[in-house]
Protein backbone atom coordinates (compact mmCIF):
# COMPACT_ATOMS: atom_id res chain seq x y z
CA UNK A 1 0.00 0.00 0.00
CA UNK A 2 1.01 3.49 -0.74
CA UNK A 3 1.91 5.60 2.34
CA UNK A 4 2.93 8.22 0.26
CA UNK A 5 1.90 11.66 2.54
CA UNK A 6 1.39 13.69 -0.49
CA UNK A 7 -1.14 11.40 -2.04
CA UNK A 8 -4.06 13.38 -0.84
CA UNK A 9 -2.48 16.84 -2.40
CA UNK A 10 -1.66 15.24 -5.57
CA UNK A 11 -5.50 13.55 -6.22
CA UNK A 12 -6.91 16.96 -5.38
CA UNK A 13 -4.08 18.95 -7.73
CA UNK A 14 -5.27 16.48 -10.46
CA UNK A 15 -8.69 17.47 -10.03
CA UNK A 16 -7.70 21.23 -10.73
CA UNK A 17 -7.13 22.21 -6.82
CA UNK A 18 -4.58 24.85 -7.17
CA UNK A 19 -4.39 25.28 -3.50
CA UNK A 20 -3.20 21.59 -2.98
CA UNK A 21 -0.92 21.88 -6.14
CA UNK A 22 0.75 25.36 -4.44
CA UNK A 23 1.29 23.29 -1.17
CA UNK A 24 3.31 20.23 -3.32
CA UNK A 25 4.79 23.27 -4.76
CA UNK A 26 5.84 24.93 -1.15
CA UNK A 27 6.65 21.73 0.04
CA UNK A 28 9.31 20.78 -3.09
CA UNK A 29 9.95 24.15 -4.20
CA UNK A 30 13.23 24.01 -1.80
CA UNK A 31 14.31 20.41 -2.32
CA UNK A 32 14.37 20.49 -6.44
CA UNK A 33 15.87 23.67 -6.69
CA UNK A 34 18.68 22.41 -4.36
CA UNK A 35 19.21 19.47 -6.62
CA UNK A 36 19.16 21.26 -9.78
CA UNK A 37 21.78 23.84 -8.12
CA UNK A 38 23.74 20.75 -7.29
CA UNK A 39 23.51 19.29 -10.85
CA UNK A 40 23.80 23.06 -12.72
CA UNK A 41 26.00 25.12 -10.39
CA UNK A 42 23.79 27.66 -12.50
CA UNK A 43 21.29 29.80 -10.01
CA UNK A 44 19.54 30.86 -13.41
CA UNK A 45 19.44 27.33 -15.24
CA UNK A 46 18.30 25.97 -11.67
CA UNK A 47 15.44 27.99 -11.30
CA UNK A 48 14.66 27.07 -14.87
CA UNK A 49 14.61 23.53 -14.02
CA UNK A 50 12.39 24.41 -10.80
CA UNK A 51 9.77 25.82 -13.44
CA UNK A 52 10.05 23.42 -15.64
CA UNK A 53 9.46 20.59 -13.31
CA UNK A 54 6.59 22.34 -11.70
CA UNK A 55 4.61 23.09 -14.87
CA UNK A 56 5.53 19.37 -16.61
CA UNK A 57 4.22 17.37 -13.43
CA UNK A 58 1.21 19.87 -13.32
CA UNK A 59 0.42 19.08 -17.01
CA UNK A 60 1.12 15.14 -16.32
CA UNK A 61 -0.53 14.80 -13.01
CA UNK A 62 -3.55 12.62 -15.08
CA UNK A 63 -0.23 10.47 -15.70
CA UNK A 64 0.85 9.81 -12.35
CA UNK A 65 0.97 6.34 -10.92
CA UNK A 66 -0.23 6.37 -7.02
CA UNK A 67 1.57 2.97 -6.56
CA UNK A 68 4.81 5.53 -6.89
CA UNK A 69 6.08 8.08 -4.67
CA UNK A 70 5.59 11.78 -5.60
CA UNK A 71 9.03 12.21 -4.45
CA UNK A 72 10.59 9.81 -7.13
CA UNK A 73 8.59 11.02 -10.00
CA UNK A 74 9.34 14.66 -9.28
CA UNK A 75 12.67 13.84 -8.69
CA UNK A 76 13.07 11.92 -11.66
CA UNK A 77 12.17 14.81 -13.66
CA UNK A 78 14.25 17.19 -11.70
CA UNK A 79 17.19 14.63 -12.54
CA UNK A 80 15.87 14.64 -16.27
CA UNK A 81 15.91 18.40 -17.02
CA UNK A 82 18.97 18.99 -15.11
CA UNK A 83 20.79 16.66 -17.47
CA UNK A 84 18.81 18.20 -20.49
CA UNK A 85 20.60 20.98 -19.42
CA UNK A 86 24.19 20.04 -19.43
CA UNK A 87 23.66 18.02 -22.26
CA UNK A 88 22.94 21.19 -24.09
CA UNK A 89 25.53 23.19 -22.74
CA UNK A 90 28.35 24.05 -25.14
CA UNK A 91 30.60 24.69 -22.33
CA UNK A 92 30.27 24.63 -18.60
CA UNK A 93 29.99 28.41 -17.07
CA UNK A 94 30.90 27.60 -13.53
CA UNK A 95 29.76 29.61 -10.91
CA UNK A 96 31.99 31.95 -9.03
CA UNK A 97 31.53 32.45 -5.94
CA UNK A 98 35.21 33.01 -5.17
CA UNK A 99 35.33 33.38 -0.97
CA UNK A 100 31.50 35.19 -1.04
CA UNK A 101 29.39 34.09 1.74
CA UNK A 102 32.36 33.61 4.36
CA UNK A 103 31.11 33.52 7.80
CA UNK A 104 33.35 36.41 9.40
CA UNK A 105 31.33 35.63 12.55
CA UNK A 106 33.53 32.78 13.20
CA UNK A 107 37.49 32.26 13.59
CA UNK A 108 38.78 33.51 10.42
CA UNK A 109 41.18 30.73 9.47
CA UNK A 110 38.64 28.40 10.05
CA UNK A 111 35.87 30.19 7.84
CA UNK A 112 38.48 31.06 5.11
CA UNK A 113 39.16 26.97 5.05
CA UNK A 114 35.39 26.47 5.18
CA UNK A 115 34.92 28.47 2.09
CA UNK A 116 37.73 26.94 0.06
CA UNK A 117 36.68 23.47 0.97
CA UNK A 118 32.67 24.28 -0.44
CA UNK A 119 34.21 25.67 -3.04
CA UNK A 120 36.77 22.85 -4.10
CA UNK A 121 33.53 20.52 -3.38
CA UNK A 122 31.43 22.42 -5.80
CA UNK A 123 34.10 22.61 -8.22
CA UNK A 124 34.71 18.82 -7.80
CA UNK A 125 31.01 18.08 -8.55
CA UNK A 126 30.95 19.61 -11.54
CA UNK A 127 33.59 17.55 -12.69
CA UNK A 128 31.81 14.54 -12.34
CA UNK A 129 29.81 13.09 -15.61
CA UNK A 130 26.23 13.92 -14.75
CA UNK A 131 25.18 10.45 -14.31
CA UNK A 132 27.54 10.01 -11.44
CA UNK A 133 27.05 13.84 -10.19
CA UNK A 134 23.31 12.85 -9.48
CA UNK A 135 23.89 10.31 -7.97
CA UNK A 136 25.93 11.51 -5.22
CA UNK A 137 23.37 14.63 -5.09
CA UNK A 138 20.74 12.01 -4.35
CA UNK A 139 22.33 10.31 -1.98
CA UNK A 140 24.69 12.77 -0.05
CA UNK A 141 21.77 15.65 -0.34
CA UNK A 142 18.72 14.27 -1.16
CA UNK A 143 19.23 11.12 1.35
CA UNK A 144 17.64 8.72 -0.82
CA UNK A 145 18.04 4.76 -0.22
CA UNK A 146 19.70 2.92 -3.09
CA UNK A 147 16.20 1.65 -4.06
CA UNK A 148 14.69 4.74 -4.58
CA UNK A 149 17.63 6.02 -6.65
CA UNK A 150 17.21 3.49 -8.84
CA UNK A 151 13.56 4.36 -9.08
CA UNK A 152 14.33 8.08 -9.73
CA UNK A 153 16.66 7.17 -12.14
CA UNK A 154 15.41 4.53 -13.67
CA UNK A 155 18.16 1.88 -13.45
CA UNK A 156 18.64 -0.93 -11.30
CA UNK A 157 20.23 -0.89 -7.64
CA UNK A 158 23.33 -2.78 -8.76
CA UNK A 159 23.94 0.25 -11.21
CA UNK A 160 23.41 3.26 -8.35
CA UNK A 161 25.70 1.23 -6.01
CA UNK A 162 28.12 1.01 -8.64
CA UNK A 163 28.26 4.72 -10.12
CA UNK A 164 28.10 5.95 -6.45
CA UNK A 165 31.03 3.61 -6.09
CA UNK A 166 33.10 5.23 -8.70
CA UNK A 167 31.98 9.11 -7.96
CA UNK A 168 32.96 8.76 -4.53
CA UNK A 169 36.09 7.62 -5.21
CA UNK A 170 36.69 10.14 -8.17
CA UNK A 171 35.87 13.03 -5.92
CA UNK A 172 37.91 11.69 -3.09
CA UNK A 173 40.91 11.67 -5.52
CA UNK A 174 40.38 15.11 -7.01
CA UNK A 175 39.74 16.83 -3.43
CA UNK A 176 43.05 15.07 -2.24
CA UNK A 177 44.85 16.43 -5.27
CA UNK A 178 43.45 20.16 -4.05
CA UNK A 179 44.94 19.32 -0.48
CA UNK A 180 41.10 19.42 0.64
CA UNK A 181 39.98 15.89 1.12
CA UNK A 182 43.50 14.47 3.60
CA UNK A 183 41.41 13.06 6.69
CA UNK B 1 41.65 -4.27 -0.95
CA UNK B 2 38.75 -6.67 -2.44
CA UNK B 3 35.49 -6.18 -3.73
CA UNK B 4 33.69 -7.36 0.00
CA UNK B 5 35.86 -4.86 1.55
CA UNK B 6 35.02 -1.88 -0.54
CA UNK B 7 31.27 -3.03 -0.65
CA UNK B 8 31.37 -3.06 3.09
CA UNK B 9 33.11 0.32 3.46
CA UNK B 10 30.18 2.32 1.15
CA UNK B 11 27.53 -0.02 3.09
CA UNK B 12 29.13 1.96 6.15
CA UNK B 13 29.36 5.28 4.29
CA UNK B 14 25.56 4.69 3.53
CA UNK B 15 24.74 3.26 6.83
CA UNK B 16 23.33 0.31 5.16
CA UNK B 17 25.53 -2.04 6.82
CA UNK B 18 23.77 -4.30 9.26
CA UNK B 19 25.37 -5.71 12.56
CA UNK B 20 26.68 -8.72 10.80
CA UNK B 21 27.80 -6.65 7.88
CA UNK B 22 29.67 -4.00 10.38
CA UNK B 23 31.32 -6.70 12.48
CA UNK B 24 32.36 -8.30 9.35
CA UNK B 25 33.97 -4.80 7.96
CA UNK B 26 35.53 -4.21 11.58
CA UNK B 27 37.23 -8.03 11.51
CA UNK B 28 38.45 -7.15 7.58
CA UNK B 29 39.63 -3.65 8.32
CA UNK B 30 41.92 -4.99 11.48
CA UNK B 31 44.16 -6.79 8.56
CA UNK B 32 43.82 -3.86 6.21
CA UNK B 33 45.67 -0.86 6.62
CA UNK B 34 44.77 0.07 3.11
CA UNK B 35 40.77 -0.33 4.03
CA UNK B 36 41.39 1.78 6.91
CA UNK B 37 42.64 4.49 5.37
CA UNK B 38 39.79 3.78 2.59
CA UNK B 39 36.95 4.09 5.06
CA UNK B 40 38.50 7.30 6.87
CA UNK B 41 39.18 9.05 3.65
CA UNK B 42 35.35 8.51 2.50
CA UNK B 43 33.82 9.13 6.01
CA UNK B 44 35.92 12.60 5.52
CA UNK B 45 34.31 12.49 2.42
CA UNK B 46 30.86 12.59 3.67
CA UNK B 47 31.43 14.58 6.61
CA UNK B 48 32.09 17.19 3.77
CA UNK B 49 29.34 17.19 1.47
CA UNK B 50 27.11 16.87 4.99
CA UNK B 51 28.19 20.37 5.61
CA UNK B 52 27.08 21.78 2.45
CA UNK B 53 25.02 24.23 2.99
CA UNK B 54 21.54 24.62 1.34
CA UNK B 55 20.81 27.34 -1.39
CA UNK B 56 17.42 29.82 -1.40
CA UNK B 57 15.54 29.62 -3.63
CA UNK B 58 15.18 32.75 -5.73
CA UNK B 59 12.08 35.17 -4.22
CA UNK B 60 9.22 34.92 -6.40
CA UNK B 61 9.93 32.12 -8.32
CA UNK B 62 7.03 30.18 -6.67
CA UNK B 63 4.87 32.87 -7.37
CA UNK B 64 5.94 32.66 -11.14
CA UNK B 65 5.05 29.49 -11.28
CA UNK B 66 1.77 29.61 -9.57
CA UNK B 67 0.69 32.79 -12.35
CA UNK B 68 1.42 30.13 -15.25
CA UNK B 69 -0.60 26.94 -13.60
CA UNK B 70 -3.67 27.02 -15.64
CA UNK B 71 -7.12 27.95 -13.64
CA UNK B 72 -8.76 24.40 -14.32
CA UNK B 73 -6.63 20.82 -14.55
CA UNK B 74 -5.08 20.12 -17.63
CA UNK B 75 -6.76 17.32 -19.14
CA UNK B 76 -4.77 15.67 -22.78
CA UNK B 77 -6.88 16.66 -25.76
CA UNK B 78 -8.90 13.90 -27.18
CA UNK B 79 -10.96 13.79 -30.16
CA UNK B 80 -13.53 11.39 -30.64
CA UNK B 81 -12.66 9.42 -34.29
CA UNK B 82 -13.41 6.41 -35.85
CA UNK B 83 -12.36 3.62 -35.56
CA UNK B 84 -9.89 1.93 -37.85
CA UNK B 85 -10.49 -1.62 -37.76
CA UNK B 86 -9.99 -4.79 -40.56
CA UNK B 87 -13.54 -5.36 -40.60
CA UNK B 88 -15.67 -3.06 -41.70
CA UNK B 89 -18.85 -4.23 -39.01
CA UNK B 90 -19.58 -0.43 -38.26
CA UNK B 91 -19.12 2.41 -41.03
CA UNK B 92 -16.86 4.90 -39.90
CA UNK B 93 -19.52 7.60 -40.37
CA UNK B 94 -21.64 5.69 -38.04
CA UNK B 95 -18.85 4.98 -36.03
CA UNK B 96 -18.27 8.26 -35.57
CA UNK B 97 -21.76 9.34 -34.71
CA UNK B 98 -22.84 6.76 -32.37
CA UNK B 99 -19.38 7.79 -30.50
CA UNK B 100 -20.35 11.14 -30.41
CA UNK B 101 -24.07 10.59 -29.38
CA UNK B 102 -22.76 8.38 -26.45
CA UNK B 103 -20.57 10.88 -24.86
CA UNK B 104 -22.88 13.79 -25.66
CA UNK B 105 -25.11 11.57 -23.33
CA UNK B 106 -22.44 11.62 -21.25
CA UNK B 107 -22.16 15.53 -21.54
CA UNK B 108 -25.65 16.12 -21.39
CA UNK B 109 -26.49 17.66 -24.78
CA UNK B 110 -26.65 17.69 -28.45
CA UNK B 111 -24.85 14.63 -30.32
CA UNK B 112 -22.34 16.52 -32.32
CA UNK B 113 -18.76 15.50 -33.55
CA UNK B 114 -16.59 17.45 -31.41
CA UNK B 115 -13.43 18.12 -29.78
CA UNK B 116 -14.12 16.43 -25.95
CA UNK B 117 -12.89 17.20 -23.36
CA UNK B 118 -11.70 13.65 -21.41
CA UNK B 119 -12.02 14.82 -18.23
CA UNK B 120 -15.80 15.29 -18.49
CA UNK B 121 -15.88 12.11 -19.56
CA UNK B 122 -13.87 10.85 -16.85
CA UNK B 123 -16.40 12.15 -14.66
CA UNK B 124 -18.51 9.14 -15.82
CA UNK B 125 -16.36 6.81 -17.20
CA UNK B 126 -12.36 7.17 -17.59
CA UNK B 127 -10.38 6.89 -14.36
CA UNK B 128 -8.64 10.22 -14.44
CA UNK B 129 -10.87 12.61 -12.69
CA UNK B 130 -12.63 10.12 -10.63
CA UNK B 131 -10.97 7.82 -8.37
CA UNK B 132 -14.02 5.25 -8.46
CA UNK B 133 -12.88 3.63 -11.32
CA UNK B 134 -13.90 0.27 -12.32
CA UNK B 135 -11.92 -3.04 -11.79
CA UNK B 136 -8.55 -3.17 -13.17
CA UNK B 137 -5.83 -5.43 -14.51
CA UNK B 138 -2.01 -4.54 -13.60
CA UNK B 139 0.52 -5.06 -16.19
CA UNK B 140 3.27 -4.31 -14.50
CA UNK B 141 6.65 -5.97 -15.05
CA UNK B 142 10.31 -5.03 -16.03
CA UNK B 143 8.90 -4.27 -19.50
CA UNK B 144 5.87 -2.52 -19.04
CA UNK B 145 3.49 -0.59 -16.66
CA UNK B 146 0.09 0.24 -16.46
CA UNK B 147 -3.14 -1.02 -16.64
CA UNK B 148 -6.27 -1.88 -18.50
CA UNK B 149 -9.65 -1.03 -16.92
CA UNK B 150 -13.60 -1.43 -17.41
CA UNK B 151 -15.86 1.78 -16.93
CA UNK B 152 -19.22 2.26 -17.37
CA UNK B 153 -21.90 4.49 -16.18
CA UNK B 154 -25.22 6.50 -18.21
CA UNK B 155 -26.00 3.23 -19.81
CA UNK B 156 -22.32 2.97 -21.81
CA UNK B 157 -19.53 1.38 -21.13
CA UNK B 158 -16.08 1.30 -21.88
CA UNK B 159 -12.49 -0.34 -21.88
CA UNK B 160 -9.51 1.61 -20.66
CA UNK B 161 -6.04 1.03 -21.72
CA UNK B 162 -3.41 2.94 -19.84
CA UNK B 163 0.36 1.16 -21.04
CA UNK B 164 3.99 2.16 -21.45
CA UNK B 165 5.61 -0.81 -22.93
CA UNK B 166 9.05 -1.03 -24.30
CA UNK B 167 8.23 -3.54 -26.60
CA UNK B 168 5.11 -4.13 -29.02
CA UNK B 169 2.19 -5.80 -26.81
CA UNK B 170 -0.87 -7.81 -28.02
CA UNK B 171 -4.05 -7.19 -25.97
CA UNK B 172 -6.69 -9.98 -26.82
CA UNK B 173 -10.35 -9.51 -24.87
CA UNK B 174 -12.73 -12.10 -24.85
CA UNK B 175 -16.26 -12.14 -23.45
CA UNK B 176 -16.74 -16.04 -23.12
CA UNK B 177 -17.89 -16.25 -26.81
CA UNK B 178 -19.81 -12.67 -26.82
CA UNK B 179 -19.68 -10.38 -29.50
CA UNK B 180 -18.13 -7.59 -28.51
CA UNK B 181 -18.84 -4.52 -30.30
CA UNK B 182 -16.63 -1.12 -30.74
CA UNK B 183 -18.87 1.80 -30.98
CA UNK B 184 -16.35 4.29 -30.76
CA UNK B 185 -12.54 5.21 -29.61
CA UNK B 186 -11.35 7.95 -27.27
CA UNK B 187 -7.76 8.48 -27.68
CA UNK B 188 -6.95 10.27 -24.72
CA UNK B 189 -2.92 9.80 -25.43
CA UNK B 190 -2.45 8.06 -28.53
CA UNK B 191 -3.93 5.11 -29.52
CA UNK B 192 -2.88 1.46 -30.79
CA UNK B 193 -1.05 0.52 -33.74
CA UNK B 194 -3.64 -1.85 -34.73
CA UNK B 195 -7.10 -3.03 -33.44
CA UNK B 196 -8.87 -5.93 -35.03
CA UNK B 197 -12.09 -8.30 -34.24
CA UNK B 198 -11.96 -11.85 -34.64
CA UNK B 199 -14.49 -14.86 -33.37
CA UNK B 200 -16.45 -11.74 -31.33
CA UNK B 201 -12.45 -11.07 -29.67
CA UNK B 202 -10.91 -7.50 -29.66
CA UNK B 203 -7.25 -7.89 -30.20
CA UNK B 204 -4.91 -4.50 -29.87
CA UNK B 205 -1.67 -4.65 -31.13
CA UNK B 206 -0.45 -1.62 -28.18
CA UNK B 207 3.51 0.03 -29.17
CA UNK B 208 5.09 2.65 -26.47
CA UNK B 209 3.09 4.64 -24.25
CA UNK B 210 -0.45 5.31 -25.21
CA UNK B 211 -3.73 5.29 -23.11
CA UNK B 212 -6.91 4.97 -25.31
CA UNK B 213 -10.62 4.06 -24.44
CA UNK B 214 -12.78 1.64 -26.47
CA UNK B 215 -16.40 2.34 -26.02
CA UNK B 216 -18.26 -0.64 -26.76
CA UNK B 217 -21.92 -0.79 -27.68
CA UNK B 218 -24.88 -2.35 -25.67
CA UNK B 219 -26.95 -3.20 -28.78
CA UNK B 220 -26.49 -7.18 -27.72
CA UNK B 221 -26.60 -6.67 -24.14
CA UNK B 222 -22.87 -5.90 -22.18
CA UNK B 223 -20.96 -9.02 -21.32
CA UNK B 224 -21.25 -9.91 -17.73
CA UNK B 225 -17.47 -10.13 -17.52
CA UNK B 226 -14.31 -9.72 -20.09
CA UNK B 227 -10.96 -11.93 -20.27
CA UNK B 228 -8.11 -10.04 -20.89
CA UNK B 229 -5.04 -11.81 -21.94
CA UNK B 230 -1.87 -9.99 -22.61
CA UNK B 231 1.18 -11.26 -24.78
CA UNK B 232 4.67 -9.77 -25.73
CA UNK B 233 7.32 -11.58 -28.01
CA UNK B 234 4.58 -14.13 -28.57
CA UNK B 235 4.44 -15.07 -25.15
CA UNK B 236 1.43 -14.95 -22.90
CA UNK B 237 2.63 -12.51 -20.18
CA UNK B 238 -0.61 -11.56 -18.09
CA UNK B 239 -4.38 -12.94 -18.11
CA UNK B 240 -6.84 -11.68 -15.75
CA UNK B 241 -10.85 -11.68 -15.86
CA UNK B 242 -12.64 -8.25 -14.89
CA UNK B 243 -15.72 -7.74 -14.49
CA UNK B 244 -17.91 -4.35 -15.28
CA UNK B 245 -18.38 -2.53 -11.94
CA UNK B 246 -22.20 -1.43 -12.23
CA UNK B 247 -25.28 -2.75 -13.81
CA UNK B 248 -25.86 -0.80 -16.73
CA UNK B 249 -29.57 0.41 -17.64
CA UNK B 250 -30.34 -0.87 -20.86
CA UNK B 251 -27.08 -2.39 -22.18
CA UNK B 252 -27.39 -6.09 -20.06
CA UNK B 253 -29.79 -8.59 -20.01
Amino acid sequence: MNKDPDTALVRASRNGDRVAFEALLTRYERPIYNVAMRMLRHPEDARDVVQSVFLTAFEKLHQYDFEHKFYSWIYRIAINESIDILNGRTRYAPLDEGLEGVDDSSNPHEAVRAAQLGAGVQAAMMRLAPDYRAVIVLRHFVDCSYREMAEILGVPEKTVKSRLFTARQLLKEWLDADDMGAA
Amino acid sequence: MDDRTLELIHGDIDRVNDAEAQRELTLRLESSAEGRRELARLRHLRQILAGETDFEPPAGLRASIMAQIPAHAPRPAARVIPLRTRRTWFGAAAALAATAAGVALLLGRAPEITELDPAVLAGTMVRSATEASGPSLRLDDASMTGAISLHSGEGRYAIEVDLDAARPVVIQADAGGAQLEIEGFVPVAGEPAELSIKDGGIRLLHRGNQRYVLVLGTGGGAPSSIDFSVYADGQLVRQGRLTWPDEIPGGRE
